[in-house]
């Protein structure tokens, strides 16, 4: 099942890339024509799979160009830059063959790694050899992720707002709804201003910086746009133009340089900038701004019969007129807009009659400003820059009180005269106007990971399904893709990481298997962060993972013999096997020195009924040892006793612990003191034969000779042998005593 | 996931963007100067491999009148680099901070007021300070190669003209050092067989330890066996062998210590009669990484913890609840109040919290790389 279904699955999209050039001439280059800087990819190493995902395509080949691509109106250069940045060094690079290396990361499809490997110089060795550039190069077809930190994190707050939006009271109310839903929205607008601004703020903007903040601008063109045309609705009266108008302004504002022309311009009347640049102000609703432009023309005269002169007081009337008008437009948000609006049109149109001038120029210029405010759509395209400048000025001129709805209808004269730049975010905006929401995000797709996996999802709470198309649309669908597209590479940050497992808890139906991916790969090397880690497996029911993860801690200290964490940890895993086996090491510890030296580990364990039955076994048998010391014997008999019958230790084991009961009976005899029951006695006879079993006599053999070398009757403990006779005799003794003492 | 709980208080934390996410933040409780609005504090981050940062910051306190709140202005003074995550911190006389890392050392930093250009830091803004590494030590480790993180520090009581300092990690070691020294002083090798994961040195012959096994232990530093050990199992027998993370001093009785477990639970304990633990409540749902004492209200225990939220317990009407059933909410103390402070839809970790009585501010700072405040 694919996670990101397609319109047309077969059509496969290129993403060329290209890397930083070194300052090489490339042309003198044999069979490679303009490595690195262009669209074709020279494969020197591992190209993998993984790579091959949706949106690159990758031939195979040896140091050879492998596929040339056709630009097609959705393909978009990608710069690649090496990080460090290539040094291109003439002494140590032979300038007739070089190539680079690549090596894909093993778990993230977007990053890979460069070298950089070719001829020295001929100068430099007398006989032809290969060298290798010292230095790796980090590359991320994604990104920077690292430069958008804080800007992610923002951006995940606002994201767990909106996700927790439709469980709040407001949200059972339409307008309520909207209202919240433009809140977010425009949260996640302010997130994007203020990394632009940060970016800003760097003092020395590398084409890195640049990049990112035209992708941003991007992102937050389409972002506002989206804003506008589907979250405010039943709210706005009459305000989609406005709306557009401030939309354009600020995403796409007017520069600077035409202003320094016109600073040195002596004669402004006569000067095609300044009425170009006042067309754009005026199409842009840049009212006091034009209203300043055409003051800067008005020329003091005082009233003669000089014929010049009236002619400048008639230009200056002129002027003053169309100031008035511009002043007098109607706000679109009165109510009483309609009549005003007529009114307002009728006294244009007088004015544009009334214009009569000998200086053609002006009157001509005059005219077509009046015909923009009137609306004319002829005059506003004819003056209009581009095709987003000439389609908001429509709508703001000739269509002040169009719904979202109506918009699509105005785009026809738009595209006649105006092409569309191929490039996504401009499709992408067209396609927000035509409200073709799916195919706009379907560019999206090619401008930033992080604007269409956010915008879909916020998309998706609104009720575009009821209010466009009529259909089911295909965001719903994928939306979970797009999140976890953008999350992956977030997985494996050393940073965000958590972030990216917040944002799968978000993905209802593949969130789980990427988490289960992910999860066991995080590094960490100290028990905060592990910490941290399983608390994302319990959080999401990862049960599997987690005891993968604490095994993985308890092994950890395994390997450096911290048997309290190591008991710790496998028994929150429920290792049972290996506590067995920690426990069997204990055990061996004693068999071959005849001291208890896990007591220190088992101080740090509380344990309890429900503990693991090894290390429950380990405690009972440090308890023996201590009431032992203690000279406790009736209740250290007991333990003695409840160890046997456990069954847990290894059966050569149980050996040990019938040597053990050896001194006790001895010690009842001598004392009179009842330590074991008769019934005692049968099970250590019974043990005997256990331990004497064929079946473990070689391990049982080697204990035997390894406990000889320290319990023997010069160190205070009595002889043992292999037969386990000692425990045999001493178990008739005492069986003996027990009936004496009964008879009496 | 999604629930909304009503004891889930939402109060007005701002941020601040600090560039990494942050493992500790300390107030400078050292100068005592009440008639200044400035107060001192320091943020140190963690998981930011090879750029882990201490910043020293300044916030500023602007008051418009009676009834209003203060307005809080937050500059960076200082910024430096720290090799390994900040997993403690702390400020001691002379302009000294002392941090501990992960890879098991002790540092100290001179705090140094340059007021030139030359020490400014274009990355944070202005910077009139810097802080200069005059100690660093390595103090824990498992191995010659493998480093065992240091976990928490403490300084002996009255020791501040030359602190002396004990210092425990995951090696399960104790190490007590002078500052002005480079020998350690005492080294109690075998404190705990698994990782201790918090110090308190209320007494001078009294240090108090939180293992990763969920027992507290005393100590007589110049003894090696813990005269004490006790594990919470009374108020929850599911605690046994819940790691207890972290401990704090009451601010006035010097037996009682609060800890933080890792299932939520917070703990106070007498450390006179330490068979049991005195009371229990279970702010929270997650590991709890920091606790302390209100310094006027001593009976309000903060704590701050993995599900992203602050909690403040008023143990003042605390009436015990013992429970026969192995279940969670069956064993805490029903009559306790808790409050929870938490930020906008914030679900990332808070790893520190501090609290300058003075100012009354609160600041916290966790894995959402924002510095979060509120005045309390």
């Amino acid at each position: 099942m694919s996670l990101f279904p397609e319109h047309n699955s077969n059509i496969l999209q290129f993403t060329p890339f290209t890397f930083e050039p070194p300052p090489v001439d490339y042309s003198q280059f044999e069979g490679i024509s303009s490595f690195p800087s262009s669209t074709q990819f020279y494969e020197a190493s591992v190209i993998t799979e993984a790579f091959l995902k949706e949106d690159a395509y990758l031939g195979k080949g040896k140091g050879k160009q492998v596929e040339e691509n056709d630009l097609k109106p959705e393909t978009r250069k990608q710069t690649i830059f090496l990080n460090p940045l290539f040094k291109y060094d003439s002494n140590f690079w032979s300038t007739s063959n070089q190539s680079t290396g690549v090596k894909f990361h093993p778990t993230r499809s977007k990053d890979f790694a460069c070298y950089v490997f070719g001829k020295e110089p001929k100068e430099k060795v007398k006989k032809e050899s290969f060298t290798l550039d010292t230095q790796i190069y980090n590359c991320s077809l994604v990104h920077d992720i690292d430069s958008r930190r804080v800007f992610y994190n923002e951006a995940f707050s606002i994201f767990r707002e909106a996700a927790r939006a439709p469980f709040s009271k407001e949200w059972r109310e339409k307008s309520m709804r909207e209202k919240l839903l433009c809140d977010i929205s425009w949260n996640y607008v302010n997130a994007i201003v203020n990394h632009i601004k940060s970016l800003q703020e760097i003092p020395i903007k590398d084409k890195q910086i640049q990049n990112e903040i035209s992708t941003f601008r991007d992102m937050m063109a389409i972002w506002e746009l989206c804003r506008i045309m589907y979250f405010i609705k039943s709210e706005r009266y009459q305000r989609l133009s406005t709306d557009l108008l401030t939309w354009l302004n600020e995403c796409y504002p007017l520069g600077e340089e035409e202003l320094n022309e016109l600073r040195d311009s002596p004669n402004l009347r006569n000067t095609v900038t300044f009425w170009s640049r006042l067309y754009k102000l005026i199409l842009r609703g840049l009212f006091p701004q034009a209203i300043n432009f055409l003051r800067s023309i008005i020329m003091a005269v005082e009233i003669t019969s000089d014929q010049i002169i009236n002619r400048e007081i008639i230009i200056n009337d002129i002027i003053q007129s169309v100031i008035k008008c511009i002043k007098s437009r109607p706000k679109m948000s009165s109510y009483d807009t309609g009549l005003a609006w007529r009114n307002w049109l009728s006294q244009c149109s007088q004015l544009q009659k009334s214009i009569i001038l000998e200086n053609k120029f002006l009157e001509e210029n005059f005219i077509m400003i009046l015909k923009i405010l009137s609306g004319d759509p002829d005059a506003i395209l004819a003056k209009s820059s581009s095709w987003l400048e000439g389609l908001v000025a429509l709508v703001y001129h000739k269509y002040p009180k169009c719904e979202t709805s109506d918009v699509r209808s105005t785009l026809g004269p738009v595209f006649i005269r105006f092409s569309v730049h191929p490039d996504p975010t401009s499709q992408a905006l067209k396609r927000i106007f035509y409200q073709r929401i799916d195919d706009a995000l379907s560019y999206c797709k090619h401008i930033d990971p992080w604007l269409l996996s956010h915008l879909t999802d916020l998309l998706c709470k609104t009720d575009l399904d009821e209010t466009i198309g009529g259909k089911s649309l295909l965001l719903h669908q994928h939306r979970e893709g797009y999140l976890i597209k953008f999350a992956e590479p977030l997985l494996t940050h050393s940073t965000l990481w958590q972030v990216g497992f917040k944002y799968l808890e978000h993905c209802e139906k593949f969130g789980k298997v990427f988490m289960e991916e992910f999860v066991g790969k995080i590094p960490f090397d100290n028990e905060r962060k592990f910490e941290k880690i399983l608390k994302i497996c319990e959080d999401n029911g990862l049960k599997f993972d987690e005891k993968c993860i604490i095994t993985t801690m308890g092994t950890k200290y395994m390997q450096i013999k911290r048997y309290a964490s190591t008991i710790i940890y496998y028994m929150r895993a429920g290792k049972d096997e290996s506590l067995k086996a920690i426990c069997n090491i204990f055990l061996t510890q004693y068999v071959e020195s005849g001291k208890i030296m896990f007591s220190e580990v088992l101080d740090s364990i509380p344990v309890d009924k429900n503990s693991n039955e090894s290390v429950n076994f380990l405690s009972r048998y440090r308890l023996y040892h201590s009431l032992i010391q203690d000279e406790f014997y009736v209740q250290a008999a007991q333990v003695l006793v409840e160890c046997l019958r456990s069954e847990i230790s290894p059966k050569e084991f149980w050996g040990v612990l019938l040597f053990h009961t050896v001194p006790l009976m001895k010690l009842g005899r001598r004392k009179g003191i009842k330590l074991f029951e008769k019934i005692h006695i049968d099970e250590f006879i019974y043990y005997c034969s256990q331990v004497l079993d064929k079946r473990i006599e070689d391990s049982w053999l080697k204990l035997v000779q390894r406990m000889k070398r320290w319990h023997y009757k010069e160190t205070g403990y009595f002889d043992i042998s292999e037969d386990l006779n000692p425990v045999k005799i001493e178990c008739e003794r005492y069986k003996k005593n027990l009936e004496k003492n009964h008879s009496v | 996931m999604d629930n909304l709980s009503s004891i889930y208080d939402l109060l007005g934390l701002s941020t601040k963007s600090t560039g990494g996410k942050i493992s500790k933040v300390r107030f400078d409780n050292t100068k005592q100067e009440f008639e200044s609005n400035e107060v001192l504090f320091a943020t140190g981050s963690w998981d930011t491999p090879k750029e882990n940062t201490l910043l020293l910051w300044n916030v500023e306190q602007v008051s418009f009148g009676l009834g209003e709140q203060p307005s809080l202005t937050f500059s960076v003074l200082g910024k430096t680099t720290h090799e390994g995550d900040v997993t403690d911190m702390r400020f001691i006389g002379d302009n000294i901070l002392l941090t501990s890392s992960s890879n098991g050392s002790l540092n100290a930093f001179q705090i140094i007021n340059t007021n030139t250009s030359d020490f400014m830091d274009q990355s944070v803004g202005t910077s009139n300070y810097q802080l200069q590494m005059i100690m660093n030590r390595r103090l824990h480790s498992f191995t010659d190669t493998k480093n065992a993180s240091l976990n928490s520090f403490a300084i002996k009581p009255h020791s501040i003209n030359d602190p002396l300092v004990a210092t425990v990690g995951e090696d399960g070691r104790i190490v007590i050092v002078r500052i002005e020294d480079s020998v350690k002083d005492h080294v109690i090798e075998d404190a705990d067989a698994s990782s201790i994961k918090a110090i308190l040195w209320p007494r001078s012959n009294e240090i108090i330890l939180a293992n990763g096994c969920g027992q507290l232990r005393i100590f007589d530093p110049r003894e090696n066996k813990p005269t004490t050990i006790c594990h919470d199992c009374c108020y929850s027998p599911i605690n046994i062998r819940v790691p207890i993370n972290c401990l704090a001093f009451h601010p006035s009785k010097v037996h009682k210590v609060a800890s933080g477990n890792n299932k939520g639970g917070v703990t106070i304990w007498d450390t006179r009669k330490l068979t049991e633990p005195e009371k229990h409540a279970q702010p929270h749902n997650s590991r709890v990484w920091e606790v302390f004492y209100h310094p006027y209200y001593q009976e309000l225990l903060f704590s701050c913890s993995e599900d992203g939220t602050i909690g403040a317990v008023n143990f003042a009407d605390f009436t015990p609840t013992f429970s026969t059933q192995d279940s969670m909410n069956a064993v805490k103390g029903q009559n306790v109040t808790i409050r929870k402070i938490g930020f906008k839809s914030n679900e990332l970790p808070i790893n520190s919290i501090d609290y300058h009585p003075h100012s009354k501010l609160l600041i916290s700072g966790g894995d959402n790389e924002n510095l979060l405040y509120t005045l309390i």
